[in-house]
Parts: structure tokens; C-alpha cells; sequence
């Protein structure tokens, strides 16, 4: 008779097998999960992207009263708690809440906001440092050369590009793998606010290992990606 | 002289409370290389920088082509109409031609005219041969020729040289100097040249302005600064090994004698007056040494040779005084002198400069 641990491993490896399936088979709700994940996580970021940038740059290049105040502030939302932010906008968004009127609790663009709120000081912060590793005298270098406001932050952020993208994927590489801020102000909804780590929080609790697993693979496979593209690039650039 | 083409008039920086450069009065005339020369930390770079438009002015104000920067002028349009090289060559990663043709995609000339302007600087710079090649395979020189075919294709107004050959070996350096000198010859450039070796000035620079912890101390030709220092740091920091103290022994109409190492020594007329302590300068190349038995004993000073050294191409004879005063004297070649020997040597009076007191 096979012993309790051997049920634990027969039981393990069939949820193994049938996450496989799920995902070469193309399950609807499987692909409905990664999908809204990538799509809110990439809005998020790419709205921290367009809004973090020149602010980075600015405190970065820029030297004017209150700036270590404002990194400061910028560092501590650096290890804001991901479910502390979440619990922020729950009371913020409820329907008798200030911003109730708004009907955004429970969807994908609350999360939108939460991821957003969650991955702006990362790419402030780390677009401040990837723009002070650059020879300051560059800066003079370009405004000597001509330089308008504009062709100044697009020539230094091409140089710093390779880091300015590590700051990229480090705010995507947090949001996408955050699971308390989501649950709170998204609720796991179907089809809607239903992510990869919500999903696979609630498919373990109800026992469903298989999906479960599933989720865990395609998470740990954007992960593992995400760092080999950035190794990539930043090999290629150091040895061009 | 014709009408200044940058001038700053009482223009001071600050670096928070810290006055980095006094308030100071520097001109540059069309087609002149004003150089600035100090030691480290002297203020030569904020200098440069301010009047390029780089740095916001605590007081005073530039005047470009007799407009007021930032005001009748906008910065940016002052932008482009200069350039800056500084010490390092500050290239983007991209190829040696991408970069020598940034300025002018900065400036909006379309693409299709960039190779009628970069390709003969390329030439004249001797880096055609590497046009494509990625700035981070070249050497300091190279860099250095790119950066400045960089801001020569701009045809700049005014090039502002931020000590641009400070970080290359000599016989780069030496070359270098040399050609850009000519080119700024050939096409009436006027520049602003940030050195701290008298060899680079005086190989570029029409004038100089001698800076010291942020003070202009001196502007003028560089014979002028290196024989007739205004100052006695003046003369310390272009490296004058001879700077005496004496007392004004008698005033005479032509001239003034000096008590000056328990002997006299006649120097070439000064405001000063009779037991006045005084502070002068020797130029060394005007100094003459003859063994003591060939000379009449009133024609010079006493001394005995302490030392005779290799220094460079020439020789350096280290004279001693009757009271410790040591003078050197350089010869081209190696002087008929010996250790220990007794000599006298001869100064003409116009290489005596009795600093003003």
C-alpha cells in the first residue's frame, strides 16, 4: 500500500501535468487571467514610465530647496507595504468613501491606480539614480552644444538607457508579483480584476492545485524573462 | 581694439554660500584666445562655465555681441552659436561621426548636409579613419580630436576650452595644441582657454587672465604676467622661483638700488622711496654667471655654485649667495662651472621687477 507521502507526490505531479495542459491547451479562463494581469501591471507601468521620467530627471538634473526632502519622501514609498496602499484606496474608493462617487472599486482601473501608486516612486528613484551615474559635466556638455530642455533629458536618458529600463522592470517586476493591494481594491472578479497572484492565492485556497500551479509557472516564467532580457541588454551594452 | 564680442562685467557665482568666483570683469575680442590660468581650485572652470552660459550668476551680467545673456539673448540661442570642449572628451556611446554630427542634429541642420560639414573636420582632425567606429574603442587623443571636431563643425562664435588636453600624454598634447592653434588662426575663432601649463598659453593664448581662489588677480599679455607680476602671488603661481625681499637702498632719476643680499643691486625705476621694504622678481633667462676672477668686483653679486643639474634639454646652475639666497640660472647647454666655484652674476636692470606696493 503507498504510503500518505507518496498520495502527496502522485497528487503534486498530476497538478503539475494538468497545469501544463491548461496552458498549451489555451483554457479561456487560464489565458482570461494572464491577459488582465498583463494588461493592468503594463498600463500601470507604463503610466509610471511616462510620469516617472521627466520627474526623475528633474530632481536628478535639477538642484532646487526641498529636493533631499523629496527623495526622502520618494525612498519611503520606495518600502510602501503593498496591502497599506491597498487598505488606502479600499477606504478611499468605498462607496460612501471620498472618492466613492467614482464606482472604481472592484475595477481593473482601480488596480491600474494601485499598481500605479505602488511602482512610481520605484521608477522615480531608480530614474534619479540611473541619470546621476552619468558624468555631470555632460549635462554642460549638451546645453554647451545646444541642447534644448527637451533634447537635454532625451540624449542623457538614451545614455542611461539600460538602467532607466532596469528601473522599468523592477516597478513591473513588483506590481506583477504584488498580491495585496489587488485583492483589496480589485476583489478577484472574473474575468475583470481576476490576476495571477489573486488567482492563484484563491485557486490554493479552494484546493485547486492544478490551476494554482499553473498561475505559480507563467508568474515565475514573466520573472525569469524579465531578468534574462534585462541581463541581456545590459551585457550588450558593456561589451558592444 | 574692436568692439568686444563677450564681456562680463561684475559677474560673481556662488555655490550656495560659497563665493566660488568674485566679481570680475573678463573681455574677449573677436578672434582672440583669452586664456585663463590658476591653480587648482582657482575659480578658472566656474569662470569659463558662467560666461558659456552654464551657470546661473550670483551678480554682474555677460554681454554677447553687446546683448545681455538670458535677456536680449536667449541662453539657448547663445547655445547655439558657441561650443565647449572640456577635459574629458564627453562622447556618446554611438560612433566617432554620430557624435562629431550631435551639435549639429541639436541645431536642426537636416541630416542630408551633415556630411558636407563633418567630413572635412573629420580630416583636418586626422580621425576619418575611425569615423565608425564606437567612441568606446579610442584612445584619449582620438576622444579628445573627436570632441573637438565636435565643437569646430558648429563653427562656433567662441569655443570655450575647458583645460581640453589636460588628460593626455605630452607628445599628443604638444601636437594637438598645435593644430588646434593653427585652426583657430586660420578661421579667426575666438576662444576662451582654460589652462594650468604656461607652455599651452603661451603657444594659444593672446592674453591671459590669472585667477587665484576666485579673484582675478591679473589680465594682460603673458610676457607681462610672467616679468611684470602685479602681485606677489601672481608671481608664485606662475611658478617665478624669484621672488626677493630687499630695501630700497637710494632713488635715482633712471633707476633705484636695492640692499639685497648684504650687496647692491640696481633695478629699473619704481614708486618707492628711500628704506622702503620691497618685494621683487628675477627673470632667470636674463641672468648671466662668469667666474669671479674674470669679472671687475663692482659689476655684480657675489656667489658660489651650490649645484649644476641636468633639467630637461638644458642646465640648471643653483647659485648661493652671501646670506643664503639661492638664484637659479638655466643654460642651454652645459656651462663651463664647477661645484663650489666663485661667481659673479650679472642682472640688467630691466630684468629686476620691483613688485608694486
Amino acid at each position: 500500500m503507498a504510503s500518505p507521502e507518496w498520495g502527496y507526490w502522485t497528487e503534486f505531479g498530476q497538478g503539475l501535468i494538468s497545469a501544463c495542459l491548461l496552458l498549451v491547451t489555451g483554457d479561456p479562463e487560464t489565458w482570461s487571467v494572464i491577459r488582465q494581469s498583463l494588461l493592468i501591471s503594463l498600463s500601470a507601468t507604463l503610466l509610471s514610465f511616462l510620469l516617472g521620467i521627466p520627474l526623475g530627471a528633474w530632481v536628478a538634473l535639477a538642484s532646487f530647496r526641498g529636493r533631499g526632502l523629496l527623495l526622502t519622501g520618494f525612498n519611503v514609498g520606495f518600502g510602501l507595504p503593498p496591502v497599506v496602499i491597498g487598505l488606502l484606496m479600499a477606504i478611499l474608493l468605498v462607496r460612501h468613501g471620498p472618492l466613492g462617487g467614482l464606482h472604481l472599486r472592484f475595477t481593473p482601473t482601480a488596480m491600474v491606480i494601485a499598481q500605479f501608486v505602488l511602482s512610481y516612486p520605484i521608477m522615480v528613484n531608480l530614474t534619479i539614480a540611473a541619470l546621476q551615474q552619468l558624468n555631470p559635466k555632460l549635462q554642460l556638455q549638451m546645453r554647451a552644444l545646444g541642447a534644448s530642455r527637451w533634447q537635454l533629458l532625451w540624449l542623457l536618458g538614451r545614455e542611461a538607457r539600460v538602467l532607466v529600463l532596469a528601473a522599468y522592470m523592477a516597478a513591473f517586476g513588483r506590481i506583477i508579483s504584488e498580491v495585496g493591494a489587488s485583492l483589496m481594491v480589485g476583489g478577484n472578479l472574473p474575468g475583470s480584476t481576476r490576476v495571477l497572484t489573486t488567482a492563484i492565492v484563491m485557486e490554493t485556497g479552494m484546493g485547486h492545485y492544478d490551476r494554482a500551479i499553473a498561475y505559480g509557472i507563467i508568474l515565475l516564467l514573466l520573472v525569469v524573462g524579465l531578468v534574462s532580457l534585462l541581463t541581456w541588454l545590459q551585457q550588450r551594452e558593456a561589451h558592444p | 581694439m574692436s568692439a568686444a564680442l563677450l564681456r562680463a562685467e561684475a559677474m560673481s557665482v556662488r555655490r550656495g554660500r560659497r563665493v566660488v568666483l568674485a566679481p570680475c570683469d573678463v573681455t574677449v575680442h573677436p578672434g582672440e584666445v583669452l586664456g585663463v590660468y590658476g591653480p587648482n581650485g582657482a575659480g578658472k572652470s566656474t569662470l569659463v562655465q558662467a560666461l558659456a552660459g552654464l551657470l546661473p550668476l550670483a551678480s554682474g551680467r555677460v554681454v554677447f555681441h553687446g546683448q545681455r545673456l538670458g535677456q536680449e539673448v536667449p541662453l539657448l540661442a547663445y547655445h547655439r552659436r558657441i561650443a565647449a570642449v572640456f577635459q574629458e572628451a564627453l562622447l556618446l556611446r554611438g560612433t566617432v561621426w554620430h557624435n562629431v554630427a550631435l551639435g549639429l542634429s541639436l541645431r536642426g541642420i537636416k541630416p542630408v548636409d551633415h556630411h558636407q560639414r563633418v567630413q572635412p573636420w573629420l580630416e583636418r582632425l586626422n580621425i576619418a579613419h575611425v569615423a565608425h567606429r564606437p567612441v568606446g574603442t579610442l584612445s584619449g587623443g582620438e576622444a579628445q580630436r573627436t570632441s573637438l571636431a565636435r565643437a569646430l563643425v558648429l563653427e562656433p562664435e567662441i569655443l570655450f576650452l575647458d583645460e581640453p588636453f589636460a588628460a593626455l600624454d605630452a607628445p599628443t598634447r604638444v601636437r594637438l595644441v598645435e593644430e588646434l592653434g593653427a585652426i583657430l588662426t586660420e578661421r579667426r575663432i575666438a576662444a576662451l582657454f582654460v589652462t594650468h601649463d604656461l607652455a599651452e598659453a603661451s603657444d594659444l593664448c593672446h592674453r591671459c587672465v590669472v585667477l587665484d581662489q576666485g579673484h582675478v588677480l591679473q589680465e594682460g599679455d603673458l610676457p607681462t604676467i610672467l616679468h611684470r607680476p602685479c602681485a606677489r602671488r601672481v608671481a608664485e603661481i606662475t611658478g617665478t622661483e624669484h621672488i626677493f625681499e630687499a630695501t630700497v637702498a637710494a632713488v635715482q632719476p633712471h633707476g633705484v638700488w636695492l640692499d639685497w643680499d648684504g650687496q647692491r643691486l640696481w633695478a629699473s625705476h619704481a614708486s618707492v622711496a628711500v628704506g622702503m621694504p620691497v618685494t621683487f622678481v628675477l627673470q632667470p633667462e636674463a641672468l648671466h654667471l662668469c667666474p669671479a676672477a674674470e669679472s671687475h668686483p663692482s659689476c655684480g653679486l657675489r656667489g658660489r655654485v651650490e649645484q649644476i643639474r641636468q633639467r630637461g634639454p638644458g642646465w640648471k646652475v643653483s647659485v648661493r649667495g652671501k646670506n643664503a639666497h639661492t638664484v637659479s640660472v638655466t643654460y642651454a647647454r652645459a656651462p663651463d662651472l664647477t661645484p663650489g666655484q666663485e661667481v659673479t652674476m650679472t642682472c640688467p636692470p630691466h630684468a629686476i621687477w620691483i613688485l608694486p606696493v
